[in-house]
């Protein structure tokens, strides 16, 4: 079979599993397996275990169910409400002030979890009624707590880059560093966007009233409890930037200090701290079978020529290397929309990360704008995992349509962060560059 | 009837209770980490077995949690076309996918039996007491055996097979009578 042909065949019959609602972790496993039996023989199927073997004792990927649980725990202790009450009583007061708060508690919390599910469901639950309740308009409070929940998995510490540093055998501290800038630019971005809407319109967004705001020492007083918050972060950032910590030994202390912090303040219970597990359990095993799974397709493809041919077909074409990267981009949020994370990451980084590296790109960058392009995949429709959670907790009278309009304006917006992110490199680099090239 | 629906209880609360298993070892592996870095840092003794133990804990509880995850149908779906159906279109659809579901995880079950077997059995093991013991262990200097985390791959896939066929008798089931097996 010449490769042009499993090409077709291969990636025809994936997608087929795939519309046909098999799980992505069996779709790719099995379209890998009885294409090594084909094509290599039946005998060759015996290498799937030891690829296996190797992606779930990687000391890298255990940073994964750390990150995970961390997260879980801050959810149960209610780490994020607080927070969010914090923010929303120092810039409530602002037109759409309660939209803007939620992104901002969003992005605090970015820098905790290295996941969305925690912020996604818990400012749907607090924020969003809120905001209903004030009459703030439908598409701006779903849009705001949709991207701003995804940023969870954008900035650092974020689950998405340690699996890409994985597969691309880049840096997770520098792919960290990279992530931050470009984190808080859409961060910045939404939050600017709130304001300018409902500045030209108020009845978008209005303001908290001036007697429901508190005075001044009371709200300087709701920065308290975010102290030790504020220490963890620098514990897990710092020690992964200053070099001193592994990201898996930094995702440790996470996971225990957010149990020490949660513990002390008496919100932490037992039965909290196994439900904090079990939903480790399930998310954990299901991005790594999708990584067992991606990983015989894919592994296959490149043994067989299927990087060589994709790179020959994008490098060969003789087109320009920023016309390329375009091409990359959009096939990132074509299949954004219809693949999750782990599986794009996992079938797209091996044959992209060569083609990257041979035009000249900074690896680094790339990945980072990677990242930036997944944060499309949570808000795009049909699959989109923050529409799927913010669906769930969401009152009643928010229906899935309200959530997809609301989120169309923010994917506007990540989409104009991503532009920003490849005409002004310097917004992803500078922060490695200070950190590790200096 | 009354075997098979015994043998879909037993399944589901096997998986259940290996889900429970997997919670202890979360934390233990949190516990270890934890211990690693506070010898490290702190005290400025490093163990030769912290890093390791806790990769292996993570590595047994990932494949463990296969059919777990599968019991709550929490392996990640594409659901452009899938989730839009009826229940009884998506039961069809599922029968139909149950055939590569099978041959993924019937094959993924025989190969890595052979593969741990081939562990279990190596000759290079290590002396306990003097006694020669065989079975493949870890080049670290801890030198971990490697068996018995290798022992819970064709276990992971076993219990992904069991799972696997409870839901084919639900959907079948379904299927059939239209109705939902409680």
């Amino acid at each position: 079979m010449s490769i042009e042909t499993i090409t077709i065949t291969m990636f025809g019959s994936m997608m087929l599993l795939l519309m046909l609602g098999l799980p992505v972790a069996f779709s790719c496993g099995t379209v890998g397996m009885v294409f090594t039996a084909l094509i290599q023989g039946p005998m060759a199927v015996s290498i799937v275990p030891t690829r296996i073997f190797g992606l779930m004792t990687n000391y890298l990927l255990a940073a994964i169910p750390l990150f995970i649980f961390m997260a879980c725990i801050l959810e149960r202790g209610g780490l994020i409400a607080e927070i969010y009450e914090m923010v929303y009583q120092w810039f409530g007061g602002l037109k759409g002030g309660v939209a803007t708060a939620s992104v901002m508690a969003c992005t605090m919390m970015a820098a905790m979890v290295g996941v969305i599910g925690a912020s996604e469901v818990t400012m749907g639950v607090i924020a969003l009624p809120e905001m209903l309740k004030r009459r703030y308009d439908k598409f701006i409070s779903t849009g705001s707590i949709l991207a701003g929940g995804t940023l969870g998995i954008l900035i650092p510490p974020s689950v998405m880059l340690i699996v890409y540093g994985m597969v691309d055998n880049s840096s997770i501290g520098q792919l960290y560093a990279g992530a931050f800038l470009p984190g808080f630019l859409l961060a910045g971005l939404y939050i600017a966007y709130i304001s300018f809407r409902c500045y030209l319109n108020p009845i978008m967004g209005p303001p908290i009233p001036k007697e429901e705001r508190l005075p001044l020492i009371t709200r300087i007083k709701l920065l308290f409890p975010l102290i030790p918050a504020g220490i963890l972060v620098f514990l897990v950032l710092g020690t992964i930037w200053l070099g001193i910590a592994a990201p898996t030994e930094a995702a440790g202390v996470g996971a225990v200090g957010a149990m020490i912090i949660t513990f002390a303040q008496g919100k932490l219970k037992w039965k909290g701290i196994v439900e904090a597990c079990e939903n480790t359990l399930k998310s954990s095993a299901m991005v790594l079978w999708t990584m067992f799974g991606a990983n015989i397709f894919v592994a296959f493809y490149i043994m067989v020529g299927g990087g060589a041919f994709v790179t020959q077909l994008l490098v060969g074409s003789g087109l320009d290397r920023w016309v390329i990267l375009w091409i990359m981009q959009l096939i990132l949020i074509f299949l954004g929309a219809f693949i999750d994370w782990v599986g794009i990451i996992m079938l797209c980084v091996p044959l992209f990360g060569p083609i990257i590296r041979k035009l000249g790109f900074d690896p680094i960058w790339f990945g980072v704008l990677f990242a930036v392009n997944l944060q499309m995949s949570f808000l795009t429709p049909p699959f989109g995992y923050a529409l799927f959670y913010l669906k769930g907790v969401a009152p009643k009278e928010i229906s899935t349509t309200d959530i997809w309009k609301g989120a169309a304006a923010f994917l506007g917006l990540q989409f104009v962060g991503l532009v920003l992110c490849m005409i002004f490199p310097e917004i992803i680099l500078v922060v490695p560059r200070l950190l590790f090239r200096g | 009837m009354k075997a098979l629906r015994t043998f879909m209880m037993a399944v589901d609360k096997t998986n259940i209770f290996i889900g429970k298993l997997m919670v202890g070892v979360t934390l233990l592996a949190v516990l270890v980490i934890t211990f690693e870095v506070v010898m490290r840092y702190i005290f400025g003794a490093p163990t030769n077995w912290g890093h390791e133990l806790m990769t292996l804990l993570f590595a047994i509880f990932y494949v463990a949690a296969g059919g777990y995850a599968h019991y709550y149908r929490a392996h990640v779906r594409v659901d452009v076309f899938y989730a839009t159906r009826s229940e009884r279109t998506r039961a069809i659809l599922d029968l139909i996918t149950s055939v590569p579901f099978f041959l993924f995880t019937l094959v993924l079950f025989y190969t890595s039996w052979e593969f741990y077997w081939s562990s279990q059995t190596m000759e290079a093991g290590a002396e306990v007491l003097g006694i020669q013991v065989p079975g493949e262990r870890s080049f670290t200097d801890w030198g971990p055996a490697y068996y018995p985390i290798k022992f819970m791959m064709p276990f992971g896939a076993l219990m992904l097979i069991l799972q696997g066929l409870v839901w084919l008798m639900r959907d079948i089931h379904l299927v059939a009578t239209g109705r939902k097996l409680s």
